[in-house]
């Protein structure tokens, strides 16, 4: 049964060229969450058509954008044409764990939050190698010096969102830093947030799917340079 | 250049002008620049920057075009300024010349990259299927509900209102929706931006 958190939830999952588990990730996630819009970011596999096989929503981007522009469309696509009180982002990758999810979805709603943000260090379940918490710690200062929020962790890609939140929510970073920016932009909205635990489930597909360290040097000057 | 002198002023290289071996190599130097600055002059922008672009343009080949007669006069103003030589002053405007160009291309670039972006979104949001087409959320594992929008479909259920009929292909839109079901909103024609 759809736990009565999740029917008013929408997942969106930006997708690109994940194949080998987009399949999986949203039959797993569907369990708990049966809305599911996944935008397709131009993949050049069948990605796009396995998710659709597994029971999304599936929005197909003409050309590669990239993820933040991916994960737009997926707002766009929830406030445009469905009623959800809450959106959740969750990665293609298989990282993300769906109870993390719902719990977020949860506590939003017991606490009145319009975001959750997802840390995988307020509890040890995550294991990170030294130089990607090096990485993470950092990226999580500079959004503090340059929003004010307090968080634990950066470039979390699953995230509860609350529907008057995400009218906030303008992604102009076609890349990576846009996870950078939507805090960013949720932070002028003065809205009340909090963090939530969740797992990372680093397996050997995410670690080598997952961003290079030198990309965080990307990231920086796209920030430093908006 | 300082093998064969130019006259030091501007008539007297006139005079020496055609009679004057470097006659068609200046020629085809101010050939050039003309043909350039009529093509740049002629494209079109903001009636703003446009104006001041095309007096620098102006300025620009009427500087040139006198290098080119008297190619002396670049090595005094060079000297003038502490340069040594009139292609070493020539190289530094270059120089500066490309950065700028640069700086502007790359800001043209990024708002040209903004525009197809939001372009390429729309349309994957015009095209996308509605949540009413897909079939019961735990019933839907085999009933995809949209065959793949090919580049090469034509654009006719584009339209973010009343595009009800799925493609072809959709076996999973169930006659009745289940309860809890978020209900599609009619925001047809709606400009989000």
């Amino acid at each position: 049964m759809t736990p009565a958190p999740a029917a008013n939830t929408w997942l969106v999952i930006p997708l690109y060229n994940e194949a080998a588990v987009i399949h999986t990730v949203i039959t797993e996630a569907r369990e708990t969450f049966p809305y599911v819009v996944c935008v397709d970011d131009g993949s050049r596999d069948d990605s796009a058509a396995l998710a659709r096989a597994a029971g999304a929503v599936v929005v197909q981007h003409p050309i590669n954008l990239g993820q933040g522009a991916a994960l737009q469309t997926g707002f766009d696509y929830v406030t445009r044409f469905t009623d959800a009180e809450y959106v959740i982002t969750f990665d293609a990758d298989g990282q993300h764990d769906p109870a993390d999810a719902l719990a977020m979805v949860v506590r939003a709603r017991e606490a009145d939050l319009a975001i959750v943000y997802g840390s995988r260090f307020l509890d040890k379940r995550t294991k990170p190698g030294a130089a990607k918490r090096l990485v993470l710690k950092t990226a999580a200062f500079v959004t503090r010096l340059s929003t004010g929020l307090r968080l634990t962790d950066a470039h979390n890609g699953l995230r509860c969102i609350r529907r008057d939140a995400l009218s906030a929510i303008r992604i102009r970073q076609d890349g990576m830093a846009h996870a950078s920016e939507i805090v960013s932009q949720l932070a002028d909205t003065k809205l009340p947030w909090e963090e939530a635990p969740v797992h990372i489930r680093y397996t050997d597909y995410s670690r080598a799917k997952g961003q290079s360290l030198l990309n965080s040097v990307n990231i920086l000057v796209d920030l430093l340079l908006r | 250049m300082l093998l064969n002198p130019a006259p030091l002023t501007l008539s007297g290289s006139l005079t020496a002008f055609a009679s004057d071996n470097r006659f068609w190599i200046q020629l085809a130097l101010i050939v050039g620049i003309g043909t350039a600055g009529v093509l740049l002059l002629r494209s079109t922008a903001g009636a703003r920057h446009q104006a001041i672009r095309r007096l620098a343009m102006t300025a620009f080949g009427v500087v040139a075009i006198y290098f080119i007669m008297a190619p002396s006069a670049a090595t005094r103003v060079a000297r003038l300024l502490g340069v040594g030589r009139g292609a070493d002053l020539l190289l530094y405007a270059l120089v500066i010349a490309f950065l700028g160009y640069l700086a502007s291309s790359f800001k043209r670039i990024a708002g040209l990259e903004g525009r197809i972006t939001e372009l390429a979104r729309q349309l994957a949001l015009a095209q996308a299927p509605r949540p009413d087409h897909l079939g019961d959320p735990h019933h839907s594992q085999s009933a995809p509900a949209e065959e793949g929008i090919h580049s090469s479909d034509p654009p006719t259920r584009g339209t973010a209102a009343g595009s009800n009929a799925p493609a072809g292909g959709s076996t999973g839109a169930p006659s009745s929706m289940p309860t809890g079901r978020p209900a599609p909103r009619d925001e047809g024609g709606r400009q989000a931006f």
